[in-house]
């Protein structure tokens, strides 16, 4: 850990030679993964790394310019490479000036024991599910992943923002030549992750799906288990909640704001302030983050916006800009929660006559016709037929093709528990999420050689 | 800061020591690659720049294997105490590894090659001026926006310098100077909650290559601006995809992404090995298929080559020295071969054809695609021969979107825009076009592949895979082909 005072004292130094407005973001970051495949560990990896980005702002200019370490010398070269490119750039009108400094709520995001926690130790919370794998005639595939990092903002108007983030993440996959099954989950705090339970759950729904029939494709009811959930919104977040989907009127949610466009029950809100959700306080321009419902019984809210498209817009930022090297890409919400209803998985299977349970998705895409949040992927590592409310057999992976306006147009049951499902950019957000029971989703073709 | 200015701070002496240090710790074999980066990335959007960004990065990779097992640790703060322990830390992670060992890990031989390597470049993209490519992709995007019907204009260039040196444990000393640049222009038109959107000269960040900014000159981006417009307003009024079994022709930017799907990734021995599964999943080209399995028609050669002048999966050495080469993968037809590493050839009893690269300093090697191509047919027709011979078709082109199972085998992808061909000739503009198959089925159905005429290297920039995320640089050779019989469109 390099620590508050630290970064800041590197970060103030840049700062006060700076002659015009800047601001300096630092992800410190020290983490491990460790990787298993084939009943053993075959990647196992350490990263250290200082990552700063600094936004120089010169009257209606901005430049970016980024480095690695907190090298003084460096990080001034850093700085004049940020004005230089101000200053050749074009202005962009209308921007505001930087924020001063904020005040910022309590939240946990940091765990000593995760960010302590080192390659045997890791090792050793694996092994059991590589045992428990061998012992069944099953191969064990999956990641295990452990670490810290530090972000901080500062700028030439006084913010200063810190926040140490711990995060963990496991996922496993056993499978045969016959089935596969999965768990996983996402926590700031390694003693939340039950590596044992994971295997576990992965190795029963492989022995599940051993029992394999092949249905047609077609429209189904389907069960998709809080990592389908998550895996879906991830894609419905890249392609309709954030800023610039929004603004270039491809996001299902553009000009329907006040609308009701899904069902009373769908709500989701970015929370930066939920533990589950990865929350961290702070945008990386050191904005508070706005609490900020997206959808809120079936009613489309307002964009998410950082102090750029803000500006454009004529509002306030809501706390949701992305580092200055990824500005971009607009402002994006990274912790997004979804609330959940009164059910559970087991009375949704148990409502189901027949119908197809999906524990995860994959490589989903939601490119094809984005207004209408069309997305299509695979099942994959546990697809179930449901018969007279009860799992009766495996089913290969299959591929849908479906709009989730209308799924969740038609979500019959949602689960009261939720779970954290990891996000691609790791320890600033993941989804929080429920189980959710739909009652027509469409496949359109199976996973097969010929 | 120039890209190659790791050697003016003599950083090699770092990867030296880290070597030296691993050695006297009696280690079965360790590299460390030692890799300064630039980056310069500038996106436009209609008359504003959305962003300018100028990233620098430097660290150590350092990968020990003790015992039978991988450690790999790296770390950005380049002191002399700072490297030691990085090489200590790999060294710890690897006995951690070594805990759960079934088999241990074995090299193939080769002989340790030293020297150096710089990809061609005639212009540096780092010394043109800022305002002239700024102003570059302004004036594209005034143009498509001139266009009635337009809602969106978008330009984007980006250029990444990577000065890198190798060390090894068994005597390799590589020095690489390489240069990608890449661009391309969108329009974004809309009606009545319809969005169309055209690409030049191909979607997703555009085209690439191994050049300095003599590449952002050659894609014509202002040339092109106007029909990238008047394309997205067009397909506004064009027909919805039918749906059905069309005979298909796909050109050569979309043919690219296919090649990349649906056999550059299956034809990664890690992932065939299953060492992959946790994330992308695995491949039904598994070894006992090797020599055995038809993967498509005769038509169809599909070949890595990491020695093509220019495109973007070239090289000198992958990242565990082993030099650029070129094999077959499949050969009329067949599955003749793996894209492989020294540990993943030497499980197969082969050796290693030089596709281990690694995302920067700090990420460990994996197999990742060269240049993966398709190879034209000297006595195949030129693209319009092969429209002329086509009664009913779809005439495919500039990806959309792309998906495919974890086995590689079911895939669905979108075009920007097809059109459909009748008796033989190119009609009706159809938007939303998707198609789908099983791998196996399509390239089976493949019955023609053009000749040279239009053939050439097409830059994917932003190929993913690993835990954690890597992106890798990657091309694929190819001109348009036709594919027999292929479910097009959506099922209502």
């Amino acid at each position: 850990m390099i620590g508050q005072d630290k970064i800041f004292a590197s970060l103030e130094a840049v700062l006060s030679a700076a002659k015009n407005e800047a601001t300096i973001v630092c992800d410190a970051s020290f983490s491990g993964l460790t990787r298993f495949a084939n009943n053993h560990i075959h990647q196992n990896i350490h990263t250290e790394s200082v990552d700063v980005s600094i936004r120089a702002k010169i009257g209606d200019r901005i430049g970016v310019a980024a480095t690695t370490g907190l090298n003084l010398a460096r990080l001034m070269e850093t700085l004049r490479r940020a004005e230089a490119i101000a200053l050749a750039g074009p202005p962009v009108p209308g921007l505001p000036p930087l924020p001063g400094k904020q005040d910022y709520a309590t939240v946990t995001t940091y765990f000593q024991k995760t960010a302590d926690f080192n390659a045997s130790d890791r090792a050793e919370h694996v092994k059991p599910i590589l045992s428990m794998s061998k012992s069944n005639g099953t191969v064990a595939s999956g990641l295990l992943s452990s670490g810290y990092s530090e972000i901080a903002v500062a700028n030439t108007s006084g913010l200063r923002a810190y926040a140490p983030l711990t995060a963990a993440e496991l996922m496993v996959i056993i499978g045969d030549d016959a089935s596969s099954g999965y768990a996983g989950g996402v926590s700031r705090n390694i003693d939340e992750i039950d590596t044992e339970g994971a295997g576990r759950r992965a190795l029963m729904k492989c022995i599940q799906g051993r029992r394999r029939v092949e249905i047609e494709p077609g429209d189904y009811e389907v069960v998709l288990e809080h990592a389908a959930v998550g895996d879906a919104l991830e894609w419905l977040d890249v392609i309709g909640f954030g800023s610039k989907t929004y603004e270039e009127g491809q996001s299902f949610l553009t000009a329907k704001q006040g609308q009701k466009i899904v069902g009373g029950n769908i709500s989701i809100r970015d929370d930066g302030y939920e533990l589950q959700a990865l929350g961290v306080p702070f945008d990386f321009e050191g904005v508070p983050k706005e609490k900020h419902d997206l959808l809120k019984e079936g009613v489309c809210g307002a964009c998410v916006h950082d102090t750029v498209t803000a500006a454009r817009n004529n509002t306030q930022s809501t706390g949701h800009a992305l580092s200055p090297t990824e500005a971009a890409s607009g402002a994006f919400p990274l912790n997004l929660v979804m609330d959940g209803g009164d059910s559970n998985l087991d009375e949704m299977i148990a409502s189901v006559k027949r119908g197809i349970l999906v524990t995860r998705f994959h490589y989903i895409n939601g490119f094809i016709d984005m207004p209408k949040a069309v997305l299509t992927g695979m099942t994959r590592d546990g697809t179930f037929l449901i018969e007279d409310g009860k799992i009766t057999a495996g089913l290969p992976s299959m591929r849908f093709m479906q709009s989730f306006l209308d799924v969740f147009n038609d979500v019959k049951r949602l689960s009261a528990d939720r779970k954290s499902c990891a996000a691609w950019w790791g320890s600033t957000g993941a989804y929080y999420v429920p189980a959710m029971q739909v009652g027509k989703f469409r496949f359109t073709g199976v996973q097969k050689e010929e | 800061m120039q890209p190659n200015s790791a050697r003016g701070l003599k950083v090699k002496d770092f990867a030296q020591l880290a070597i030296e240090h691993l050695k006297k710790a009696g280690v079965q074999y360790a590299d460390a690659r030692l890799v300064a980066q630039r980056k310069e990335r500038i996106d436009v959007k209609d008359d504003k720049v959305e962003g300018i960004a100028d990233q620098s990065s430097k660290g150590i990779g350092i990968r020990v294997l003790d015992k039978g097992a991988w450690g790999f640790a790296s770390t950005s703060e380049l002191e002399a105490g700072n490297v030691i322990a990085c090489a200590d830390r790999a060294l710890e992670i690897a006995r951690a590894s070594a805990t759960t060992l079934i088999t241990p890990v074995e090299l193939d031989e080769r002989p340790p090659q030293q020297g150096s390597w710089k990809s061609p470049r005639t212009i540096d993209p780092f010394e043109t001026p800022l305002a002239q490519k700024v102003e570059l992709l302004l004036k594209t995007c005034r143009i498509i926006r001139e266009q009635p019907g337009v809602t969106t204009a978008k330009g984007n260039i980006m250029f990444i310098g990577e000065d890198k040196y190798f060390i090894d444990t068994e005597g390799a000393d590589l020095h690489q100077d390489i240069l990608h640049s890449g661009g391309g222009i969108e329009a974004l038109a809309e009606k009545d909650g319809d969005v169309q959107k055209f690409s030049h000269p191909n979607s997703h960040r555009g085209d690439w290559g191994a050049a300095g900014y003599e590449w952002i000159e050659g894609i014509g981006l202002v040339e092109n601006a106007e029909k990238t417009g008047k394309g997205a307003v067009e397909l506004l009024s064009a027909m919805e995809c039918p749906q059905g079994e069309y005979d298909l022709i796909i050109a050569g930017p979309q043919l690219a992404l296919q090649i990349h799907e649906s056999c550059g990734h299956p034809t990664e021995l890690d992932r065939a090995l299953g060492t992959e599964i946790s994330l992308a999943g695995g491949s039904f080209m598994t070894p006992d298929r090797l020599g055995k399995l038809q993967y498509g028609s005769d038509k169809v050669n599909l070949y890595g080559d990491a020695t093509i002048p220019g495109a973007l999966g070239s090289f000198g050495w992958d990242d565990e020295g082993v030099a650029a080469q070129r094999f077959d993968i499949v050969k009329d037809g067949l599955f003749v071969g793996y894209q492989m590493s020294r540990e993943t050839a030497k499980s197969l009893g082969l050796n290693s054809n030089g596709t281990m690269r690694a995302d920067g300093w700090a990420r460990t090697p994996l197999i990742r695609m060269t240049n993966i191509n398709l190879a034209y047919d000297p006595k195949g027709p030129t693209l319009d021969e092969l429209i002329a011979d086509t009664k009913r078709g779809l005439f495919m082109d500039i990806n959309k979107s792309w998906s495919i199972d974890d086995l590689r085998l079911n895939f669905s992808f979108g075009c920007e825009y097809a059109r459909l061909i009748e008796d033989g000739k190119l009609t009706a503009l159809v938007k939303n076009p998707v198609y789908t198959a099983l791998t196996p089925k399509f390239w089976g159905a493949c019955d023609a592949v053009c000749n040279a005429d239009s053939w050439r290297v097409w830059g994917v920039p932003n190929c993913g895979k690993g835990q954690p995320m890597q992106t890798a640089r990657v091309a694929h050779g190819c001109g348009a082909a036709r594919f027999r019989g292929i479910q097009v469109g959506r099922k209502k």
